[in-house]
């Protein structure tokens, strides 16, 4: 077994056994499975473009991004706080391994928790939400498992990031919504058209790359993070 | 084995450890310091975990900081109680010797626990151990990887006197078998038992190095003070003073008095012949200051 396949291991352990944190992200996954039986079973039905509206808002807009900033800081942050990344970090591995396999924890929870979740409600609403709600996964892990290890409060600076980078200042052209994870989460899950109350239209190999760009990205961050830490 | 070089860091405005430069070879070494004299900061420089502001510390000829596979021959005992609390012992120590490539880690970890004093079958998680427990805990997993230089950050705290006693005969039998092991504490008693090598930090610099009764040997402006017990304590304070070998007499008990003297050897080697030319016999002749605690305190505090 590889170092990073261990610390994927012990990682994977350690964010399940916060049992608060994964009792509120399985409320609001099932939250949205329930809402979008309730929507499918109500008067006539809501039609595809009414669940991507709702998918788009309470999934990619909320829970995903909320949820992926709750498990990814906190993936390097806990250890952090409660002192105990010099366990890690005295190993002699190679800082890829350490950060891939933390990545790969975090997304691993997220994905099971949320994007599942997401996946079902999208089933019942005819919603592909698969692609979408994955790359958006991705993405978000990347960028806040490297604040996790960078900054000093990394959820304060995620839950900005997210209240007026994402939602704000995504929302007010089509041009800023281009700096967003979730536009090009949402040009995934929405068909032409649709209008679900987020600039979206980006392409198809956009949509691909800009996420998977920024999870490189955040990885690459977060592993020059953990050469440079000053571990307590 | 290791070499510390003008070690500074700051802090922002905050300078821990400041110009700090020794050498240390294999056996046990004490760290010794109150709290805030830079001795954790001094040791997390030296396993690797910080980066010196200004300065170079090399261990094993190498930059423990920038070379990861030096961190396979260095152990650490940190000073916070945290550990990865969902764990079992063995799986915290299992997870230390598997990350560092030990061959047979389950063997190895079984050993190491059990040189702790602990069980490696405990299937209770760490977050119910004690003090004490999480203490060997740690120190299990710093050995697992049978390291040539073990760095232990105030470990003897919350120990039982026994198991104070194991581990210290523990870093002996370390120290004895060619490896390097500093030990930190700010407690006198315990650095003693430790032996007689120390480093002594205050205030972020290097106040003395070597063996603690030698450095009292070099404090040679501040008179070492001794007790003797005699059936003439009078004579003797008298024909110490007239020798030049006393600056302080004091006669506070029938049949004993504390001397002052500037010159410790001097004075050894004329008491005898005093005695004997005053009459006197010799009942006892103890140094009071020459423990580990003078010391410190005169080092700290000048005084």
């Amino acid at each position: 077994m590889s170092n990073a396949a261990r610390v994927f291991r012990f990682m994977t352990q350690k964010l399940l056994r916060d049992w608060g944190r994964v009792a509120v992200l399985v409320v609001l996954a099932v939250l949205a499975i329930v809402i979008a039986v309730v929507m499918r079973i109500s008067d006539g039905g809501a039609t595809p473009e009414d669940g991507a509206g709702f998918l788009v808002w309470y999934g990619l807009s909320i829970i995903l991004p909320f949820g992926s900033l709750l498990v990814a800081a906190d993936a390097f942050g806990d250890l952090r706080d409660e002192r105990t990344l010099v366990y890690l970090w005295l190993r002699p591995m190679r800082a890829w391994s350490a950060t891939a396999g933390t990545a790969g924890a975090a997304l691993t929870v997220v994905v099971v928790l949320l994007v599942v979740p997401l996946i079902i409600a999208g089933l019942i609403l005819d919603v592909p939400m698969a692609d979408g709600a994955l790359l958006a996964a991705v993405a978000y892990v990347g960028v806040f498992l490297a604040f996790g290890l960078l900054l000093s409060r990394p959820l304060l600076v995620g839950l900005l990031l997210l209240l007026v980078w994402e939602n704000v200042i995504g929302s007010l052209s089509a041009a800023t919504a281009r700096l967003t994870i979730r536009s090009y989460a949402a040009s995934l899950v929405v068909e032409e058209g649709w209008d679900v109350g987020t600039p979206v239209g980006r392409s198809f190999v956009a949509s691909l790359a800009v996420p998977l760009a920024v999870a490189a990205a955040g990885l690459l961050l977060a592993t020059w993070g953990w050469r440079r830490a000053e571990v307590a | 084995m290791l070499e510390v070089t003008r070690v500074s860091k700051r802090f922002g405005d905050l300078v821990a450890v400041s110009d700090v430069s020794f050498q240390l070879g294999s056996g046990v070494t004490a760290l010794l310091g109150p709290n805030g004299a830079g001795k954790s900061t001094m040791l997390r420089m030296l396993s690797g975990l910080a980066a010196p502001s200004e300065g170079t510390v090399r261990v094993l000829g190498g930059d423990p900081r920038a070379d990861i596979e030096l961190r396979r021959r260095i152990g650490l005992v940190p000073q916070q109680e945290s550990l990865y609390e969902h764990l079992r012992v063995r799986e915290f120590v299992q997870l230390a010797a598997e990350l560092s490539g030990v061959a047979d880690a389950a063997a190895a970890t079984e050993r190491a626990i059990g040189t702790v004093g602990l069980d490696p079958a405990d299937k209770r998680r760490l977050s119910t151990y004690s003090k004490g427990m999480r203490q060997r805990a740690k120190l299990a997993s710093a050995i697992v990887t049978g390291p040539d230089v073990l760095f232990l950050d105030e470990p003897l705290t919350g120990l039982d006197p026994n198991q104070r006693n194991l581990m210290i005969d523990l870093f002996h039998r370390i120290g004895a078998s060619g490896r390097c092991v500093l030990v930190s504490s700010h407690v006198l008693d315990e650095v003693q038992r430790l032996g007689t090598d120390v480093l002594v930090m205050g205030q972020g610099r290097l106040l003395a190095e070597g063996d603690f009764r030698r450095i009292r040997d070099l404090m040679d402006d501040r008179p070492s003070r001794f007790r003797i017990a005699t059936d003439e304590p009078r004579a003797l304070a008298a024909g110490l003073i007239d020798q030049g070998l006393a600056v302080g007499v004091e006669i506070h008990e029938p049949g004993a008095l504390t001397v002052a003297t500037v010159s410790a050897g001097r004075f050894a080697a004329a008491i005898a012949p005093l005695a004997r030319d005053r009459r006197a016999s010799l009942q006892e002749l103890r140094p009071l200051d020459a423990d580990l605690e003078s010391v410190f305190r005169y080092l700290l505090e000048g005084r």
